[in-house]
């Protein structure tokens, strides 16, 4: 891809972008969900192969609910996506709406995307105050289907220039609901090594 | 069974026994053909309508299998140095449909690549047997080279859609 030449220590400055973004990001989500205890893992930077974008999440087949965000700043765009997984989710869902409503009801849907909204939003808040750049945020969009459908569809648009993507990963665990989220950001081709030149990168 | 998996922009070739498959089509678009006679079964999983539209990256190799109108002339040519006959073949679709309840999803992508898909194979003079495309939803597609059978498959409906060649349609 264009941004061959990703050296160890910008996948080090990657993760740890993604390590504050994804804190922010879990706080909001405690803060939800009654202070409940939120486990991040350390984030994965990895440069996957289009071929291999819709595995990134794990099974392709499985069935989860995605919703996505695009950040942009001049000539600087991100995708970032929080993937959830069904029914787990939906649970989780059920326990946030009034009773009585369906999960997957207009109301549940909205709600869905509201959470993604904020742990995106705080994502995002992140990034903007360690670079300095004021993103402009696209209203949040949910999918819920196939993880490899999901993502495949994400980087059509993205695949016009690109064979190769990088995968900015932080897998968050919500402890007492084993509910097990993933937060993707995704770069696109030029982005990088402006956000790596802003966050001081060599 | 040997079962092949069809990545994204990627195609492969099935003879007599085996199984392709490929797993969550969104926007994208798979191409499955089929050679009854010679029993040679081809899919590609399609992300984008049109390759002359997209400036291509100089720093890599150009993928053909990405593009609806040269994935189809790649599958084609892939299935005749496995021995298919271009007369023979016919054609199934699937996938196109728009999964984000948002435009974002490319804004019609899905729609684009159905288009691209159907004027292609209608430019190649190849029959289009089954078609289940568009709508919300992901699909799984995958061709048993054994039989020709094409099995569409989603999470969201929850149905399968099994289509078989007649006999006769497009034998040479």
């Amino acid at each position: 891809m264009r941004d061959a030449g990703i050296t160890e220590q910008h996948k080090d400055i990657l993760a740890e972008l993604a390590n504050i973004g994804t804190g922010n990001a879990a706080t909001a989500l405690s803060q939800m969900l009654d202070h409940e205890k939120i486990l991040l893992e350390v984030p994965e930077v990895n440069i996957s192969p289009l071929q291999h974008v819709p595995e990134s999440l794990g099974d392709p087949g499985q069935k989860i609910a995605a919703i996505m965000m695009e950040a942009a700043c001049d000539e600087l765009e991100l995708t970032i996506l929080l993937a959830l997984p069904l029914p787990a989710t939906l649970s989780l869902i059920d326990q946030l709406l009034p009773e009585g409503l369906e999960p997957l009801g207009e109301m549940g849907r909205s709600l869905l995307m509201e959470l993604g909204n904020i742990l995106t939003g705080s994502y995002l808040n992140a990034l903007s105050d360690m670079t300095g750049l004021t993103f402009t945020l696209s209203p949040p969009g949910l999918g819920l289907d196939m993880a490899g459908a999901l993502l495949g569809s994400v980087i059509a648009d993205k695949a016009m220039l690109e064979d190769s993507f990088i995968l900015i990963k932080t897998t968050m665990h919500i402890l007492s609901r084993e509910v097990e989220g993933n937060l993707l950001l995704l770069p696109s081709a030029g982005s990088l090594h402006k956000i790596l030149a802003r966050l001081g990168a060599q | 069974m040997e079962t092949t998996y069809v990545y994204i922009a990627d195609l492969a070739v099935s003879q007599n026994e085996g199984l392709l498959v490929t797993i969550g089509l969104g926007s994208c678009v798979g191409v499955a053909l089929y050679d009854a006679k010679r029993k040679i079964a081809g899919l590609v999983h399609i992300l984008l309508n049109d390759s002359k539209q997209y400036l291509r990256d100089r720093s890599n190799q150009f993928n053909p299998a990405k593009f609806a109108d040269t994935a189809i002339p790649e599958l084609i040519k892939a299935m005749e140095e496995r021995g298919a006959s271009r007369g023979a073949l016919v054609a199934h679709l699937a996938g196109g449909s728009q999964l984000f309840d948002y435009k974002f999803d490319g804004v019609g992508i899905g729609q684009k690549n159905i288009e691209a898909a159907r004027a292609k194979l209608k430019e190649l003079g190849i029959a289009i047997l089954s078609e289940d495309t568009g709508g919300d939803y992901g699909r799984t597609m995958k061709i048993n080279a054994g039989s020709g059978e094409v099995i569409i498959s989603s999470l969201s409906r929850e149905k399968k859609l099994t289509f078989i060649n007649p006999r006769g349609v497009g034998s040479d």
